[in-house]
């Protein structure tokens, strides 16, 4: 199975799934990394889940997340020219893997990964699924209120102050 | 995403995230949703270009080697609305236009007037609004080296 799945302890297997489930089925994405110049530096493999097979109500409810605009970004970089800060960039490696998942979701591997098994996610949302940005938008917004002490912006709310 | 601050305070809120999430540090910016970030004079002034992606956009739609012009619209070119001529492609302008829209609202706000007003034909464009919003991505060629200055 994928390293980064391992790593997250995302997926368990499972015998039996409740009547009222269905397992959504997985698929192996392949794809060119490519850095910012087009070349490509990565042969990346991803199992994500088949969103199209979920069921509204059932497998998810909501799925809207405010998603950084480009003029957002362009207002923050302008108060950092204007006061002279240090603008750092970071990312959050497999996201979707760390972050919680509330609903319960059954998930079945490609045909030829491993045979017919079922798995469960184990409160760790998929890369595919409907509600996984909305996940990890939870996430990332709880941790930096409630961990470091930021304020989501009353404009955006993908913008953070800290006082400090 | 991006942390801007005092730097000490920055490396402190990076630490924090570190010991939560794994996280990839890939230092001070340089390049974010498409955009090069250059960071000049000490920091007091950043600027923004979208060069890679209008060549991108040049190369999709078949303008790649385009005669470049000055203006991203022909003088009193309002007048639109009216008129008849053949319907074009309105995928192909669509995705134009759209292509278009994310570089005005990203680094070329000078573009951003033409965009919407040929945006208002989105139901049902013609000719004469193709070749419109061609007009603007031969704009952009000429004129792709352009930045966004912020700050300074």
């Amino acid at each position: 199975m994928c390293v980064s799945l391992e790593k997250n302890k995302v997926l368990t297997f499972v015998h039996e799934i409740p009547e009222t489930k269905k397992a959504i089925p997985m698929k192996l994405i392949l794809q060119l990394k490519l850095n910012p110049v087009r070349q490509t530096v990565r042969y990346k493999a991803r199992l994500m889940a088949q969103c199209f097979r979920q069921v509204d109500g059932l497998d998810f409810t909501d799925t809207f997340v405010p998603v950084a605009s480009p003029s957002r970004v362009c207002v923050v970089l302008s108060v950092a020219a204007a006061k002279g800060f240090a603008v750092h960039q970071m990312n959050v490696v497999t996201a979707f893997l760390g972050s919680e998942l509330h609903e319960e979701v059954y998930v079945s591997l490609p045909v030829g990964v491993f045979g017919r098994e079922r798995l469960a996610c184990r409160n760790r949302s998929l890369y595919g699924l409907k509600q996984s940005p909305r996940c990890w938008y939870t996430t990332i917004d709880n941790f930096l209120i409630t961990k470091i002490g930021f304020r989501r912006g009353r404009f955006d709310c993908c913008v953070y102050t800290h006082d400090n | 995403m991006l942390i801007a601050g005092v730097l000490g305070e920055v490396k402190l809120v990076c630490d924090k995230l570190k010991s939560k999430f794994e996280m990839a540090d890939l230092g001070t910016v340089s390049h974010f949703l498409g955009m090069v970030v250059s960071m000049e004079t000490n920091g007091h002034m950043i600027s923004l270009t979208q060069e890679g992606y209008i060549d991108r956009a040049l190369e999709r739609f078949g303008m790649a080697s385009c005669k470049p012009v000055g203006t991203p619209m022909e003088k009193d070119k309002t007048g639109m609305k009216g008129g008849r001529d053949k319907p074009c492609d309105r995928t192909l302008y669509l995705q134009l236009i759209q292509s278009l829209g994310w570089i005005a609202t990203g680094t070329r706000p000078n573009i951003a007037f033409t965009v919407s007003y040929l945006g208002r034909f989105n139901t049902d464009p013609n000719n004469r609004h193709w070749l419109c919003a061609k007009r603007v991505i031969r704009y952009l060629a000429g004129t792709k080296k352009l930045r966004l200055s912020l700050g300074g």
